[in-house]
C-alpha cells in the first residue's frame, strides 16, 4: 500500500488538480511501489514484450491487490492502466564523442517508467482537447475506454488494471 | 516503538527507524501542513488563476502553523530548513527523533515523510 505520508503528499496534488501519472514499479507481480500505490495516483504497467503474442504485461510490470490499515473494506487494485514500456526509444543522458563534445544520445530501454509517459501524453492531449474537463474525468475516460483482453466484466484486475488505454476512444468518450 | 497518537501521520517504517535512532541524530523531514484552502472545484478543472489561488491559499495556510512548529523545534532542537511553504504547502526541517514524534502529535501537521534521496525507476 502506498505509505501514509505520500498518499496526504499525493491528495495536495489532486488538490490543486495535478493528474499524478505514476509508473507502478519493476518488481513483478504481488508487488507495488509508492506513490504507484496511492488511492490518487494514475498507476501504469507495462505491457508489450515482442517474444509474447498475443500481447501481455511485462513479466517485470508490478500489481497488487491490497486493503487499507484500519478499512479492510475499501479494496484497491493498481495498477490502474498499462500501456507499451518494453523496448521504448528514448532519450538517456547525453554521451561524449571522440572529440570529449556531449552529443544527444537515445536508447531502448524498458519499464514501467517508459510505459507511464505513454498515459502522461495521451492525458495531456485529452487535457488540451478539453481543457474544461476535471481531472477525476479524465482518469475515468482513460479506465473506462482502456482496452482489457478479457473484456470489461472482470476489470480492474491486479495485471492489466482497466487495460491498455486507448487514445481515441478516451477522446471519442471526453 | 514509538507509538504516540500522532504516529498515524508516520509511516511504520519510519517510526521503526526513529524509535531505533539515538535521541541526538539529526532527522531531515517534510512537513506536510493541513490547509484550509478552498475546495477545488469538482465540475470543472481549476483555470490557471484559480490554480495559483488555490496554491497561495496553501501557502498562507501552511505559514500559519509556523509558529507552532517553531516553538517545538526551538524547545526540543531544529530548525526549518527554508523561510516559505512549498506550493503544496510542506515546509522540511531537521530536528531529532523526539521532535518528529513531538511535530507528528500536533494538529497542523497532517504528514510528515522522511527526506530522502530520489530513486529512479527504469
Amino acid at each position: 500500500m502506498a505509505k501514509v505520508e505520500f498518499e496526504s503528499l499525493i491528495q495536495l496534488i489532486r488538490e490543486v488538480d495535478v493528474l499524478p501519472v505514476v509508473a507502478i514499479g519493476n518488481e513483478q507481480f504481488g508487488n507495488s511501489r509508492t506513490p504507484g500505490s496511492s488511492r490518487y495516483s494514475l498507476s501504469v504497467g507495462a505491457v508489450g514484450e515482442p517474444w509474447q503474442k498475443p500481447i501481455q504485461v511485462a513479466h517485470f510490470s508490478s500489481g497488487v491487490s491490497f486493503t487499507f490499515p484500519g478499512n479492510p473494506t475499501e479494496y484497491l487494485t493498481k495498477p490502474d492502466v498499462v500501456a507499451p514500456g518494453v523496448e521504448v526509444y528514448s532519450c538517456v543522458p547525453r554521451q561524449k564523442d571522440q572529440t570529449g563534445t556531449l552529443q544527444p544520445a537515445y536508447a531502448y530501454m524498458d519499464g514501467t517508467s517508459m510505459a507511464t509517459p505513454h498515459v502522461t501524453g495521451v492525458a495531456a492531449l485529452l487535457m488540451a482537447a478539453k481543457p474544461g474537463a476535471p481531472v477525476d474525468t479524465i482518469i475515468e475516460v482513460l479506465k473506462a475506454t482502456a482496452d482489457h483482453p478479457n473484456g470489461a466484466q472482470l476489470r480492474p484486475d491486479n495485471r492489466w488494471g482497466y487495460g491498455i488505454i486507448n487514445g481515441v476512444n478516451a477522446f471519442k468518450a471526453l | 516503538m514509538g507509538q504516540s497518537p500522532g504516529t498515524v501521520k508516520i509511516s511504520p517504517s519510519l517510526d521503526r527507524r526513529l524509535t531505533s535512532l539515538a535521541p541526538d541524530v539529526p532527522v531531515r523531514a517534510i512537513l506536510v501542513l493541513r490547509s484550509n484552502g478552498e475546495p477545488k472545484h469538482k465540475d470543472r478543472r481549476l483555470t490557471r488563476e484559480e490554480r495559483q489561488a488555490h496554491i497561495q491559499a496553501l501557502r498562507s495556510s501552511a505559514q500559519a502553523s509556523f509558529p507552532r512548529i517553531d516553538a517545538i523545534l526551538e524547545r526540543l532542537g531544529g530548525s526549518r530548513l527554508s523561510d516559505q511553504p512549498s506550493a503544496l504547502g510542506t515546509i522540511t526541517v531537521v530536528t531529532n527523533p523526539a521532535g518528529i514524534f513531538a511535530l507528528a502529535n500536533i494538529d497542523e501537521v497532517q504528514a510528515i515523510l522522511e527526506d530522502q534521496p530520489i530513486e529512479r525507476i527504469q
